[in-house]
């Protein structure tokens, strides 16, 4: 008898028997299926929270105090102190069960020609107070301008920790702007105030420098001093009541010249020297008293000029000791020149613009200018979320999409830029940047002072050229909530965010600031803080897990929902299959009964049994994949069209294949077990071989 | 009930256990796949409930938090509801949607002939942007919510008071002495103040009022989208990338809205956006799984009442009518069927003190009724009776 084409003769019953199979099957791979949704959604929910642990200024404060105990004074340093920073480094390796790893991102420069950098100085808002952490605008405050000297000072002598310097002041007039950076109000016809340092060898005479005569002239630290007084009448008179914008201040108009009277009057008070008032409403009750000091900044811009480049990195007796990469290097100062070109004052004798482009050491200004003004700090970082001000929430994604997994692992060419920048140069979500990076030459005379809070580019160096060049693709905006903040941790929004591995050059460090956090497992502040307290450092860490800790229950409770829907998928799997048992090999007791009674052999018999269940169950079981896999695939491109992006729950064809395979394996185990209990069954039921009956 | 009827169910004991048992396991199964349902929504509320969820007025672009200027009017909308004090207030207004309102104001005074900043901040701005505070004994971040005259002054300012001096708006110089709660590492220019006293002494020396900055935290996250359509947009525009200003068409005293509210819900959105995703998900598979279960139970009595076809068919010989027949078939699979969902409901009170889907139990019940007409009416056909009956 062949087994399969007994199948046939009762083909309703067969047809169910492969209908209920198929429907066991079908309830295991949809319990399955949103057991394993399920946990996707878990596990991508908790990989959106993100626990990090900030350092706070406890242990960045040293106090004096007197006998009594009494605080004197606090100093508060930049840096944590150094068995502190060995401290955090130690962290991941003492507490792997806490700390998952230790965010850090480096620093590096970047050229953008596209892109035109933000200034800090043009930003008008009274929140930004003092500190150590205000953004600074290096390395956009280098200018080239032709400017005709009117006054020249006489040299004075500067003092500063134990370093004699001289120093001359001198006042100019713009005559054409050569090179500046844009965002600064066109100081064309401006006053120019420069401070230009000089060696004690140095005279006015052997600068070459007369009053009346035109000179181009290169410095760094340019100040818009007009801008300046703007901003801070605006801020007094904000004081007053009285809402006025910088732009909106007419110097003709709001300041006032008092009279010998009103001077000789105040001379006995605190306002001696005063010259003019500033009243912006007119009101006699308001009004700032101007020194000459404060007048002379009015359409007035400052730059600071050095007449050697030597003078920037500190030079005795002709010679200049340099630090380059890891060995002590000394120079003559005239050497130092040739490599790092600076000029000062080059007197205007032709037309100005060939004689800059004539010059080799102009030209280098003009290049190292321009690559200055669309410099950006580059934050290369292997976690986006987890570096503090994202971590904190204080900055998020606004537009477009994070750097992916994929992204960082393989160092793909993306960024993330600010909507602030990308505004103002009208750059959208998916355009191209061609950037170019550079190290920073700690020999060069201009150098960035880098800070973990607001980090800035460093000037570009000639000397060492670009590192690297790549075209990154805008993949998406960050805002930040205070994006000019002195807060720890801040960046500018100049800040170009890349993957850590697109980065091949050398990079800046740091572990405080925005460098560095330190990323724990979600949920386990209290055991942190207890270890770090421990260790004597309580209070060293704040935490911010963007609220998973009050929501892990509720995770925990929905996780318990689909475990519980994939047991009773189980258990109602196993009982329809137990059922099919029941239904079809156990009722072929007669069947087998007749076989062997005939002197079939017990091989045969089981064979019989085996094969045409089987047969079922394999049947059951393509069915299930096909109605398993066609159901599963309607929901989720239901759901994907409803969601309107792209799903993060898979269920692959072959995880329904498998997990169906898996299910008829079992099946042909309980058949088979079925099958030698039925055969054993009849053989101990049977004493005279030729009975028959029920 | 027949005698008659025990002993047929007595003579199959395998096969009624077989029926009663799937009726109780796939009965048992449909409730808990219900409670579950209902397990997850409440999982998902509760998120909504436990996640903080904070806005702030910020600048048109969401770009600045600080140092807004924020006139009165801003500040009595999150602190009174209302634009204009003494107005009559709404049952629902503004700020009946917040809780721990985040607001900070500053003043200039002087102490001890230096320039300070007088920073007046409620207990929630404090708890998330003062520095570390040494606080002294029985003070804490409570005092910035009350009316006392207490501050916190830079480490290294000594006294247990400290004298401020301020200039009214009228040109009068005034000195408040207070309290000093505790000391702080942060700006060394700044004194840290509650927020009522900081908010009068800026009324005093400015002549008006203003803040800073201001926000709060929702108090049901649900209504976020109702907040903003009743009141929100009524007195702020979402921040935009631009910052283009945009009309306010019913504002007396503005041409366009001058500031925006920033909600920060990015957190809660993605999280409740998934979860609710994923119960998306469960429903259509739960619903799969019910159809599913209808089917085992459609197709376990069909099979059941097939095996016993035999039997039928003896019954239509011996001359009960084929309606006794059905009837019958039917009393015995639905009593079974019954008694399996009746255990299962019994099991399922103990365990759970309720009781999900009994809708769902009687569809399956029915569903389970279906299959057995359905074995009824091929096992007994006509065609199939007049040629076969004779052979059984």
């Amino acid at each position: 008898m062949n087994p399969l084409r007994q199948l046939f003769r009762q083909p309703i019953k067969t047809l169910m028997g492969i209908i209920l199979l198929a429907l066991s099957g079908a309830i295991l791979c949809v319990s399955v299926g949103q057991f394993w949704a399920s946990a996707q959604t878990l596990n991508a929910t908790e990989q959106g929270y993100v626990t990090v642990a900030l350092t706070t200024d406890k242990y960045t404060r040293s106090e004096v105090t007197d006998d009594n105990g009494n605080v004197i004074s606090v100093t508060i340093s930049s840096h944590q102190p150094f068995e502190v920073r060995k401290f955090i480094e130690g962290l991941p390796e003492l507490a792997p069960e806490l700390v998952q790893f230790v965010a850090n991102s480096s620093l590096v420069s970047g050229y953008c020609p596209e892109l035109t950098p933000l200034l800090y100085s043009r930003v008008h808002s009274a929140s930004i107070e003092g500190g150590g952490n205000v953004p600074m605008d290096s390395p956009y405050d280098t200018a080239i301008l032709e400017i005709t000297l009117n006054e020249i000072a006489e040299i004075q002598e500067i003092r500063f920790a134990d370093v004699q310097n001289y120093q001359i002041e001198l006042t100019g007039t713009i005559e054409r702007t050569v090179k500046l950076h844009e965002e600064y109000d066109d100081p064309t016809g401006k006053k120019l105030h420069l401070s230009c340092s000089l060696s004690s060898a140095m005279t006015v005479e052997s600068l070459g420098l007369e009053i009346g005569k035109r000179y181009l002239v290169y410095g760094y630290g340019y100040g818009d001093e007009d801008w300046t007084l703007r901003c801070n009448m605006a801020d007094t008179a904000s004081s007053w009541g009285v809402s006025l914008e910088p732009h909106e201040i007419s110097w003709e108009e709001d300041i006032r010249y008092l009279t010998q009277e009103e001077i000789e009057e105040i001379q006995e008070t605190g306002l001696a020297g005063s010259v003019a008032i500033f009243s912006p409403d007119g009101n006699a009750d308001h009004g700032v008293f101007l020194t000459e000091e404060n007048l002379a900044n009015i359409h007035a811009s400052a730059l600071s000029v050095v007449a050697h480049p030597s003078l920037l990195v500190g030079s005795a007796d002709g010679k200049v000791m340099l630090w380059t990469d890891g060995a002590l290097e000394e120079m003559t100062a005239e050497e130092y020149a040739t490599i790092y070109p600076m000029p000062s004052f080059e007197e205007v004798t032709r037309d100005s613009e060939s004689q800059l482009r004539a010059s080799p050491v102009w030209s280098q200004m003009l290049q190292e200018t321009e690559i200055n003004n669309h410099a950006f700090p580059i934050l290369a970082t292997g976690n986006v979320q987890a570096i503090g001000q994202f971590a904190t929430q204080k900055a998020r994604i606004t537009e477009g999409r994070n750097i992916t997994q994929e992204e960082y692992e393989q160092g793909l060419p993306v960024c993330l830029i600010s909507e602030s920048l990308a505004t103002t140069n009208g750059i959208e979500v998916g355009d191209s940047l061609p950037i170019k990076l550079y190290e920073g030459d700690s020999a060069a005379p201009l150098r960035a002072i880098f800070q973990a809070t607001n980090p800035s580019p460093n000037y570009y160096s000639t000397h060492k050229g670009f590192a690297q060049e790549k075209n990154y693709t805008v993949v998406g905006f960050y805002r930040q909530s205070n994006e000019w903040s002195s807060a720890n941790g801040s960046f500018t929004p100049n800040t170009i965010i890349v993957p850590e591995r697109s980065v091949e050059c050398a990079t800046e460090v740091s572990t405080d600031g925005v460098f560095s956090t330190l990323v724990l497992y979600n949920g386990v502040q209290q055991q942190m803080e207890e270890l770090v307290s421990q260790a004597g450092y309580e209070g060293l860490f704040t935490y911010d897990d963007q609220g998973y800790s009050r929501i892990v229950e509720n995770l925990d409770a929905y996780s318990q929902v689909s475990q519980t829907v994939l047991l009773v998928g189980i258990g109602a799997w196993f009982v329809v299959v137990l059922l099919y048992m029941v239904l079809f090999p156990l009722q072929m007791k007669r069947e087998v009964k007749r076989m062997w009674t005939l002197g079939t052999p017990r091989g045969a018999i089981f064979c019989q049994v085996f094969f045409r269940n089987a047969g079922i169950a394999l049947a059951g079981m393509l069915l299930a994949a096909g109605a398993g896999l066609a159901g599963m695939n309607w929901v989720l491109s239901r759901l994907t069209a409803a969601a309107e992006s792209e799903l993060i729950l898979t269920v692959t064809p072959a995880q329904i294949v498998i997990l169906c395979c898996l299910s008829l394996a079992a099946e042909l185990v309980f058949l088979a077990l079925c099958g030698m209990g039925v055969v054993r069954h009849r053989e101990d039921d049977v004493q005279c071989p030729l009975s028959f009956g029920n | 009930m027949p005698p008659f009827f025990w002993k047929l169910i007595q003579k199959r004991k395998v096969l009624c256990a077989v029926v009663a048992l799937a009726g109780l396991v796939f009965s048992f199964a449909l409730m808990l796949l219900a409670r579950s349902k209902l397990e997850m929504s409440k999982q998902i509320e509760a998120v909504y409930d436990n996640l903080i969820v904070t806005c702030s007025v910020t600048n048109l672009t969401g770009t600045q938090e600080d140092s807004l200027e924020l006139p009165n009017w801003v500040i009595n909308l999150f602190f009174t509801g209302v634009t204009v004090q003494g107005n009559p207030k709404p049952e629902e207004s503004f700020d009946t949607y917040f809780r721990d309102i985040r607001a900070k104001t500053t003043a200039r005074c002087v102490l001890n002939g230096t320039k300070m900043r007088l920073c007046g901040l409620t207990a929630a701005e404090g708890a998330v942007s003062l520095p570390e505070v040494t606080w002294r004994t029985g003070y804490d971040l409570s005092v910035l919510d009350g009316d006392g005259l207490y501050c916190l002054v830079p480490a290294g300012i000594q006294g247990d008071t400290i004298q401020a001096q301020m200039e009214s708006v009228e040109g009068e110089k005034f000195t408040k002495e207070l309290q000093v709660a505790g000391t702080h590492t942060g700006d060394v220019a700044c004194v840290y103040c509650p927020w009522i006293f900081g908010l009068d002494m800026v009324e005093k020396t400015l002549g008006h009022r203003r803040a800073d900055s201001i926000g709060g935290i929702f108090v049901d996250n649900r209504k976020m989208g109702v907040f903003w359509e009743t009141w929100g947009s009524r007195y702020f525009v979402e921040p935009t990338r631009e910052g283009t200003p945009v009309k306010w068409e019913k504002s007396p005293v503005y041409d366009t809205y001058p500031y925006a509210l920033t909600i920060y819900d990015d957190v809660l959105r993605s999280t409740t956006e998934q979860l609710e995703r994923n119960q998306q998900l469960f429903t259509a598979a739960s619903r799969l799984l019910l159809l599913a279960a209808f089917g085992v139970g459609f197709v376990l009595n069909f099979l059941s009442l097939r095996n016993r076809s035999q039997e039928l068919k003896l019954q239509y010989i011996l001359g009960v009518r084929l309606t006794g027949i059905l009837s019958g078939a039917l009393l015995e699979q639905g009593l079974l069927c019954l008694t399996g969902i009746t255990v299962a409901m019994v099991g399922f009170l103990l365990l759970f003190q309720t009781l999900f889907g009994i809708s769902i139990l009687m569809v399956f019940w029915c569903a389970e009724l279906a299959g057995t007409i359905l074995a009824y009416a091929i096992t007994m056909r006509k065609c199939f009776l007049e040629t076969n009956v004779q052979g059984e």
